[in-house]
């Protein structure tokens, strides 16, 4: 189960973060902004040893309370998810995850009625990411 | 050849319906595939890829002038096939030629790379659509 859900757009400006009410939103918030500076770092290293041709960046840095996961689109969106560490996600399972909030994404955007990079209120975006954050496993 | 506000009114709003197509049409088409890294190779996937999707052929021929400026040529542009050859509809070719410059426009903006994207039809129907990158790559 996610804990926070944070899609960020090409300028590094949070677009949408939903948080799991029961966690504290301002430390999550700050996650995921520091996690912007590891997820450059990894885009930028000329030198990756992992395939830089996938989306899927993979667990962003290690910390004693969450596990952070990155992706960026071909279109400089980033998106972050953060897992508490007692319910960890398995690789493959992150990768729908992330598939899955990046097929939100693309409706999102590609409703005539929505502006890019103006504050998201769509209803069926605001639902399917608040469903992907509660649900246990990822069909 | 009717060169009026009208007209250039017109054109304006072909490309900014343009745009928001090729902002969308890149946001969906890049969702599967591989990261595409260098500004070429962004150019050179809106002439195979994003030509295929809008045309259902790819573009005839990409030329550069390796700062920053790019011609990419199509000799039988779809719009423009059923159009009479003559001198005297030349004007008119404009407005079929502003949504699709509009559509690279935006599939550019999406990549990253803002530019301005003008085309030129000398003889209907090759069009030649130039873009001129706002940051010459590095």
């Amino acid at each position: 189960m996610a804990v926070c859900i944070a899609v960020l757009t090409k300028d590094n400006c949070p677009l949408y973060i939903a948080c799991d009410p029961n966690e504290d939103s301002l430390k999550l918030h700050f996650l995921v902004h520091t996690s912007i500076d590891v997820i450059e770092e990894k885009l930028n290293s000329a030198t990756a040893a992992n395939d830089p041709r996938d989306l899927y960046l993979g667990q962003l840095y290690p910390n004693e309370d969450y596990r952070i996961y990155g992706y960026v689109t071909n279109t400089k969106i980033k998106i972050v998810v953060i897992e508490s560490i007692s319910n960890p996600l398995k690789d493959g399972d992150a990768r729908q995850l992330f598939s899955k909030v990046h097929g939100a994404y693309i409706k999102l955007v590609c409703n005539p009625f929505y502006s890019p990079g103006s504050p998201v209120t769509s209803q069926p975006f605001l639902s399917s990411v608040a469903s992907l954050m509660r649900a246990k496993t990822i069909a | 050849a009717v060169v009026s506000t009208q007209s250039t009114g017109v054109v304006q709003c072909m490309e900014k319906l343009g745009y928001r197509v090729g902002f969308s049409l890149i946001e969906k088409a890049t969702k599967d595939e591989a990261r595409v890294k260098e500004d070429v190779d962004i150019v050179k996937y809106i002439c195979k890829d994003l030509w295929n999707m809008l045309f259902r052929k790819q573009a005839d021929n990409l030329k550069t002038n390796h700062t920053g400026t790019f011609v990419i040529q199509d000799n039988r542009f779809r719009f423009l096939t059923r159009v009479s050859q003559s001198e005297q509809y030349k004007q008119r070719g404009e407005l079929y030629v502003a949504f699709t410059c509009g559509v690279v426009k935006g599939a550019l903006a999406n990549f990253g790379l803002p530019c301005s994207v003008t085309a030129e039809i000398d003889m209907s129907p090759t069009v030649k659509v130039t873009l001129t990158l706002q940051q010459p790559p590095i």
